[in-house]
């Protein structure tokens, strides 16, 4: 997807097709996968910053250089300088990074769980969390909290295998591209396994769904 | 998780830049409404529609609602004087937004380094609002106070004891403050991947405020989690009188401490204890655990509560529709059911009060609707019809406190 910064002002002025409002919204709304930012080609490093600062230092009153006034246009001079920093440290970027590409592309970073891959999905598991699969059969094996990610769309089995005294079992259409939460709940009374899409986590006790959050970066 | 966090930074960063830089001399087209629906399809993407008039009429959100991001909001996003306020988890930055030609635009922003999540909000002030939550990772019970015009932040750590084993968390489950005093009531919390319960006492602490010095520690075993997340669902509210109420919420969709009742306790006005002369074990009037409470005046309350015999646990309590809703007296202890479809979804922002009639939005498979009761005649209607590709609605509000 590339959302240019003249399609940002193009968005804010109103002047966008229904296409290109969509492509900003969706750049904005899309948080987990990858995005690019298109640059002009031979940027020139010294001129560009050059540049960036004259804009800044035009959007700063005269008489007081350097410093911005706190008054009611405080947040246009910060929204200026925070943009133009942004796009000075992007541009940057993409210098150092070679004159051939044009476009910088961020990846998700590596989540800190402990991964395990099969063939048609992708399991990442929870701190104090544990899981044995079964690819054939597409029985999971856990205990804790587990995210899946399914490369197609498949029915996966699951098993709890927290205590030997009773096993909950559970079974789900798992479609591909989306992503799932299994989890144990335990209270004195009962023994739950819950198996759930990711984007319904708001069903959860608030407790829970903040430490699957936090536990999945979600 | 840093990198994404940057990621998310720059976006908001650069569009809210890019808002100032180019959309500030965009004039307000539209007239100020007086509603604000909020929405979840069932491709499970989230809209904000504003409308004038719940009463009558049809609601297509995904046609007409403007979007928002990220993708879910579920639903913690505060309304206030025509502004939305969250709390951006990955980068600290609390965010004001505004719903303009249809768009929900961040307009403003003031970082809470310490702060990523909040169980609790509330007006301390016109323009202020304080938030708390305990954080698990630098084990504080923190709070900000944040002015919502200025968008400047106080923030600090409240002197509340902190969680001992077993327990490794807490939550604020209310605020409440009364002239010099903030009554801040509390849990602590069982948490690890495996289980999730909630200690068997309601904490009420008395702090002097601003200066937030705890006075006194009001302990009570008859129920538990005194306020459950008012980011998710209401269960507090102060009466015409000037008298507390909150709902304590063990059942399994919040506390988890299924062996205690859902209870409601007072705090009268000029005391700074629990009412002795006033428990109401609700668990026992309805045979069922509640959660949610709305005060419609006139010594009257909305409950919101589930059907154990409908739904399995908390695998399908989100998912199947079991919710019913009742008015309590609370002078005479009696409570009515009424005469509703049954709704869906654990917790909802899903009552408003005004004109002395009560809007309800329910979510059921015979339609989404918002019903209107009038409780002078007992009667229910349907009003505003909103469409069936909304797989939940998340919150109804005003979006202004006083409505001419």
């Amino acid at each position: 997807m590339r959302v240019s910064k003249e399609l940002i002002e193009k968005y804010h002025s109103g002047k966008c097709s229904p296409e290109e409002s969509a492509m900003v919204e969706n750049w904005l709304l899309d948080d987990d996968t990858e995005i690019e930012i298109s640059l002009p080609e031979n940027l020139d490093k010294e001129k560009v910053k050059a540049e960036m600062w004259d804009e800044i230092s035009s959007s700063v009153p005269s008489d007081n250089p350097g410093i911005l006034t706190f008054g009611k246009r405080r947040w246009f001079y910060f929204s200026a300088a925070a943009s133009i920093a942004i796009l000075l440290t992007v541009s940057l970027f993409v210098i150092k990074t070679g004159t051939k590409e044009t476009a910088v592309t961020v990846n998700k970073p590596a989540s800190p769980n402990k991964e395990i891959q099969s063939l048609d999905y992708t399991i990442s598991l929870g701190p104090e969390s544990n899981a044995r699969i079964d690819s054939e059969s597409g029985l999971i094996d856990f205990c804790g909290a587990i995210l899946i990610s399914p490369k197609k769309d498949i029915l996966l089995s699951f098993n709890d295998v927290c205590t030997d005294k009773k096993t909950n079992k559970a079974k789900m259409n798992f479609k591909k591209g989306e992503t799932y939460i299994a989890l144990n709940y335990k209270n004195s009374n009962d023994n739950e396994l819950i198996v759930m899409d990711e984007k319904l986590l708001m069903g959860l006790p608030p407790m829970v769904k903040r430490q699957i959050m936090d536990q999945f970066n979600i | 998780m840093r990198a994404q966090g940057n990621l998310t930074t720059l976006k908001i960063f650069a569009f809210l830049g890019l808002t100032f830089l180019f959309g500030c001399s965009e004039k307000k087209t539209s007239e100020a409404q007086k509603y604000s629906i909020y929405t979840m399809a069932d491709d499970y993407k989230e809209y904000i529609n504003q409308v004038d008039n719940l009463s009558s009429g049809d609601l297509d959100p995904v046609k007409d609602g403007a979007r928002t991001f990220p993708k879910q909001i579920w639903y913690d996003l505060i309304v206030k004087d025509g502004f939305y306020y969250r709390l951006e988890r990955k980068t600290n930055y609390f965010l004001k937004y505004t719903v303009e030609n249809n768009r929900y635009t961040a307009v403003d922003s003031v970082a809470l380094p310490e702060m990523s999540y909040f169980d609790n909000y509330n007006w301390v002030q016109t323009d202020t609002v304080f938030l708390a939550s305990f954080d698990r990772k630098t084990f504080k019970l923190e709070y900000a106070r944040i002015n919502v015009k200025t968008m400047k932040a106080e923030t600090g750590n409240l002197p509340i004891a902190l969680p001992k084993p077993p327990f490794n968390s807490m939550s604020i489950g209310f605020s409440l403050r009364r002239n010099n005093k903030l009554f801040l009531g509390y849990s602590y919390h069982e948490i690890t991947s495996r289980h999730f319960k909630t200690v068997d006492t309601v904490y009420v602490d008395v702090l002097s405020y601003p200066d937030l010095k705890v006075l006194r520690t009001i302990k009570d075993s008859r129920s538990a989690y005194p306020g459950g997340a008012n980011t998710a669902q209401p269960n507090t509210f102060t009466d015409e009188k000037g008298d507390f109420y909150f709902l304590a919420c063990p059942g399994i969709a919040l506390g988890n401490n299924p062996d205690k009742p859902t209870s409601l306790y007072r705090i009268k006005k000029n005391e700074d204890k629990l009412d002795s002369t006033f428990y109401w074990n609700i668990s026992e009037t309805i045979k069922n655990d509640a959660y949610g409470l709305w005060d419609i005046g006139d010594g009257k309350v909305i409950l919101r509560s589930e059907r154990r015999d409908l739904f399995t646990g908390v695998e399908d309590h989100y998912k199947v529709a079991h919710i019913e809703f009742y008015v309590l007296n609370l002078k005479e202890k009696t409570s009515k059911k009424l005469d509703l479809p049954l709704d869906k979804g654990t917790s909802r922002q899903c009552v408003l009060v005004e004109n002395g009639l009560v809007y309800l939005s329910i979510n059921s498979e015979s339609g989404n609707y918002i019903w209107i009761y009038n409780p002078k005649d007992e009667t229910l209607k349907k009003g505003l019809k909103i469409k069936d590709d909304i797989d939940y609605i998340l919150r109804i509000e005003k979006l202004y406190e006083n409505l001419q």
